[in-house]
C-alpha cells in the first residue's frame, strides 16, 4: 500500500538529496532544477560527507539546508538515495521508518539480502520506493517492449546485447572498484538485466563468466536462456569500446538499439532490401488523425520523468514505473549470476598466469 | 627477486594495465598500480591490490603513493605537455619515496618513425623532428638523465617500438578501420614494423629492473623476427574476413610514388629537416600535409567495407612507419639485460586475434 505523502498539488514536494556525487552532479541536479522551475518540487536538503562535493551541488540550490547526517530528512517529502550502494540500505531503510518516500539510485544494493530487507522496510512502513532504473522512460526501450509485447516482427529467436567501453564515469574515489561495490554487472548490468527482464521476463536458465581475478569484474558474459526456445547472450565491458547494441532477432524481422540513442530504434525486415530507422516521437493529434508530436525525451530528460513519475505517485495520479519488487527481480538475476560465476578464458594469458588467476577468481566476488 | 614493492605509474594504460597483470599473476613482485583518476582502476582493479591515485605531475600526491616502494616503472602516457611536465615531479617523488631503480618507457620513435639505415642506441638524437611526440620523448629522456646525475634514483631507459597485443591501438584501431572501411596502407605496408610483442616488453622491463650496471643507459627492445606492417595486419585482416589486396594502399603511379619517396626522404633526412626548419611554417605545413593529401580519394575500396563513405588521410607517422626500412636492433638489450623475446611474432599475432575475438569483433577466422 502506497501512502501519499504529499497530497496537496498545490506545493512542490520537498526532496532530500543523499549524496552530491558524479549521479547526482550530472543527472538529478540538472533534473531538480528544471522541476523546480515548473514549481513541482523544491531541494530542501542536501547531505554527502565529502565537503567539495556538497559545496558543488548545493551552489545550485542555495536555498537547501545542509544536513547534519543522512536520518537528518526533517521537512522531506521525498529523498534521493544517491550515495555509493553499501549505503543504499541502511539510508533508504532510514528514510522509510521517518516516513519520506524513497527513489534510489541502481543499483538498488550491492547485496541481495539488503534490497530486500528495503522492499520489506518499504511494505512495513507502507511507503514509497522507486529504483533508480532510468533506462525505462526512454523512448527506445519502451518501444522495444511494445515491439516484442505484439509480437510485431515475429516470434523472438535471439537476443545479444553488447554494451560498455572504457570506463569513464567520473568516480570521484576508488571506492567505486570495491568487491563490495561489484563489478560490470553490479554496474551496467543492473541496467541490461533489469531491461531484459522488464522485455523478455525471466529467463529460466543462466550461465555467467567473467575476468574478475580477486577483485571485480571489467568484463563479463551471460547467457539467459527461455523456455520459449531462445537464448540471449550478452557481453558487458569496462575495458574496451563494444558494439554497444542490442539486437533481436525474431521470425519476421530484426531489430536494433544503441543505448547512445534513446530516440532511434532500427528495425529491418529478412529479405526486404531496405532498413527503417525510426526516431521515436510522441503521439499527437492532425486534422483529427493520429500525427507526430514532439520528439521522444532524451536520456538526461529520463532523469525528470522518473522524479516526475515519483512526484504523481505521491500525489495518486500515477503508479510507479520501477518499483522496489520490479528491481528486486534484476537484483536476483545478478545474484544468480554472481552465485555460479566462473573465470573468463582470457586468451593472451600465459599457462601460469591461467593457473594463478583461477586460484585469485575462486575468491573474486 | 624476492618480492619487492613495484609501483606502476599509468596502470590504467595499455602497457601499464597487462604490466600489472603480468607481474602479479606470474607472482614476480607485490605491484602497486598507480593511476591518475579513480576511473582508470577499472582493469587493475581486477585483482585484489592496494591502487592508488595520484597525477603523474602531482609530485606531492605522487610521493605518498611510491612510498615504500622499491622499484618504479613508469608507463604513463600522455600529449606532449603531460609527458614532459611528469618527468620532474616523477623523479623527485621517487627520489622522496627512496624508489631504487625507475624504468622510463620511452619509444623507439626517439630514432624517428622511418630511421635511418644503422641506427642503434648511439644515434644521435634529434628534438626538432616533424612528429612532435618524438621530440617530447627525446627531451624527457634528456631531462630523466639530468635528474639522474643530480639524483640517487637509477634510471633505465627502454625504447620499445611498435608494441601490440591484447588491448593495443594498433591492433584495435586498424580492427576497428577495417569494419568501418577507413582502412587503407602506405605502399602495400611493405615497409619494416619495428613492433614487440608486449609480453616481451614486459619481459624487458622485469629485467631492466634488476640487471647490474645498466643504470642511465637506454635500450631499443624489439621481437626477434624482421617483420613488416602487412605481416602484423594481414592476421587482423583475415580475422575480420578480409583479404590484405583489398584494402586501398598508397601505390599511386611510379611518378608519384617516386615523388613521394623524395618527400619522405626529404622529411626524414638531415638535409631535409634543416630545408623544412628554416621554411616558413605555412610552407612547412604544406609539405607535410602533401604526404597526407597523397591519401585523398583512394581507389575503390568496396570489397572491403560498405561502411561510411570518409577520406583516408595518412598522417605522417603512418606514412613514416610503413616506409620505414631499418630494423632495429635490441643488441645492447640482449648484452646488458640478457633480453631475449619470450613470445614469438607469430604467437603475439595469434593471441592478439584471441583478443579481438575475447573484445567482441566479429573474428571470423581462427587464429594460426
Amino acid at each position: 500500500m502506497v501512502v501519499s505523502a504529499c497530497p496537496d498539488t498545490d506545493r512542490p514536494v520537498n526532496i532530500a538529496v543523499l549524496g552530491c556525487g558524479a549521479v547526482t552532479s550530472i543527472y538529478y541536479a540538472p533534473a531538480l532544477l528544471q522541476l523546480e522551475l515548473s514549481k513541482m518540487v523544491r531541494v530542501a536538503a542536501l547531505f554527502d560527507p565529502d565537503r567539495e562535493a556538497l559545496l558543488q551541488v548545493g551552489r545550485q540550490f542555495p536555498s537547501a539546508r545542509r544536513m547534519r547526517n543522512s536520518k537528518d530528512l526533517a521537512g522531506a517529502d521525498l529523498a534521493i538515495v544517491a550515495s555509493p550502494p553499501k549505503h543504499h540500505a541502511e539510508q533508504t531503510i532510514e528514510a522509510l521508518r521517518a516516513g519520506v518516500a524513497v527513489l534510489c539510485e541502481k543499483p538498488m544494493a550491492s547485496a541481495l539480502p539488503e534490497a530486500e530487507a528495503m522492499a520489506a522496510a518499504a511494505e512495513r512502513a507502507g511507503g514509497l520506493l522507486a529504483v533508480g532504473l532510468v533506462r525505462r522512460f526512454l523512448p527506445a526501450t519502451q518501444a522495444i517492449r511494445m515491439i516484442l509485447a505484439n509480437r510485431m516482427l515475429g516470434d523472438l529467436r535471439s537476443v545479444a546485447c553488447f554494451e560498455g567501453g572504457p570506463f569513464r564515469w567520473p568516480a570521484r574515489t576508488p571506492s567505486f572498484f570495491d568487491r563490495s561495490q561489484g563489478g560490470v554487472l553490479l554496474d551496467i548490468g543492473t541496467h541490461v538485466l533489469d531491461l531484459l527482464a522488464w522485455w523478455l521476463g525471466l529467463p529460466q536458465g543462466i550461465e555467467y563468466e567473467d575476468d574478475a581475478m580477486g577483485g571485480v569484474a571489467a568484463n563479463c558474459r551471460f547467457l539467459l536462456h527461455y523456455d520459449f526456445g531462445f537464448r540471449v547472450e550478452g557481453h558487458l565491458s569496462r575495458d574496451w569500446e563494444l558494439p554497444n547494441r542490442y539486437y533481436f532477432d525474431c521470425a519476421r524481422g530484426w531489430m536494433n538499439w544503441t543505448p547512445m540513442e534513446p530516440g532511434f530504434v532500427q528495425i529491418g525486415f529478412h529479405h526486404a532490401p531496405f532498413t527503417l530507422n525510426a526516431e521515436l516521437h510522441q503521439n499527437s493529434i492532425c486534422f483529427a488523425r493520429p500525427g507526430t508530436g514532439r520528439r521522444g525525451i532524451n536520456f538526461e530528460q529520463a532523469f525528470v520523468a522518473e522524479i516526475e513519475n515519483l512526484v504523481q505517485v505521491l500525489r495518486g495520479n500515477a503508479s510507479l514505473v520501477v518499483p522496489a519488487v520490479e528491481a528486486l527481480t534484476s537484483l536476483r538475476l545478478i545474484h544468480q549470476c554472481l552465485q555460479q560465476r566462473r573465470l573468463m578464458k582470457i586468451p593472451w594469458l600465459a599457462e601460469s598466469e591461467e593457473t594463478f588467476a583461477r586460484v585469485q577468481a575462486r575468491g573474486a566476488g | 627477486m624476492s618480492s619487492p614493492l613495484i609501483a606502476v605509474i599509468g596502470a590504467g594504460g595499455f602497457i601499464g594495465s597487462r604490466i600489472v597483470e603480468c607481474f602479479h599473476l606470474r607472482g614476480w613482485a607485490e605491484i602497486r598500480p598507480v593511476v591518475r583518476r579513480a576511473s582508470a582502476l577499472a582493469r587493475s582493479s581486477r585483482f585484489n591490490l592496494e591502487s592508488r591515485i595520484a597525477d603523474a605531475r602531482d609530485q606531492r600526491a605522487l610521493s605518498a603513493a611510491l612510498s615504500g616502494a622499491e622499484y618504479l616503472i613508469h608507463a604513463a602516457g600522455g600529449d606532449d605537455a603531460t609527458i614532459l611536465e611528469t618527468v620532474g615531479p616523477v623523479f623527485r617523488a621517487a627520489q622522496h619515496a627512496g624508489v631504487r631503480r625507475m624504468v622510463y618507457l620511452s619509444s623507439a620513435s626517439v630514432h624517428g618513425q622511418s630511421p635511418q639505415p644503422g641506427t642503434d642506441e648511439n644515434s644521435r638524437l634529434r628534438a626538432d623532428q616533424p612528429i612532435s611526440y618524438n621530440n617530447a620523448k627525446v627531451r624527457a629522456e634528456r631531462r630523466f638523465l639530468y635528474l639522474r646525475a643530480r639524483g640517487n634514483v637509477e634510471i633505465v631507459l627502454l625504447r620499445p617500438g611498435i608494441v601490440y597485443g591484447p588491448r593495443s591501438s594498433w591492433i584495435g584501431s586498424f580492427a576497428d578501420e577495417l569494419l568501418t572501411g577507413r582502412a587503407f596502407v602506405v605502399h602495400g605496408a611493405r615497409g619494416i614494423c619495428n613492433g614487440i610483442y608486449i609480453d616481451n616488453l614486459v619481459h624487458a622491463i622485469r629485467l631492466a629492473l634488476t640487471a647490474d650496471r645498466v643504470d642511465g643507459h637506454a635500450f631499443l627492445v624489439g621481437d626477434q623476427e624482421t617483420v613488416t606492417w602487412r605481416d602484423l595486419y594481414e592476421p587482423i585482416v583475415k580475422a575480420m574476413g578480409m583479404t590484405f589486396e583489398a584494402i586501398p594502399s598508397g601505390n599511386g603511379s611510379r611518378s608519384d610514388a617516386s615523388g613521394f619517396e623524395r618527400l619522405i626522404r626529404m622529411a626524414d633526412s638531415k638535409l631535409g629537416k634543416r630545408v623544412l626548419r628554416i621554411a616558413p611554417r605555412r610552407l612547412r605545413n604544406a609539405a607535410y600535409e602533401g604526404l597526407s593529401a597523397w591519401f585523398d580519394d583512394p581507389p575503390d575500396r568496396s570489397a572491403v567495407s560498405k561502411g561510411p563513405e570518409v577520406p583516408r588521410v595518412a598522417d605522417l607517422e603512418r606514412t613514416l612507419l610503413q616506409t620505414c626500412n631499418w630494423k632495429l636492433s635490441s643488441q645492447k638489450a640482449e648484452r646488458m639485460l640478457g633480453y631475449f623475446p619470450q613470445v614469438s611474432f607469430q604467437e603475439g599475432c595469434r593471441r592478439s586475434v584471441e583478443w579481438l575475438r575475447f573484445a567482441g569483433y566479429p573474428v571470423v577466422h581462427k587464429s594460426e
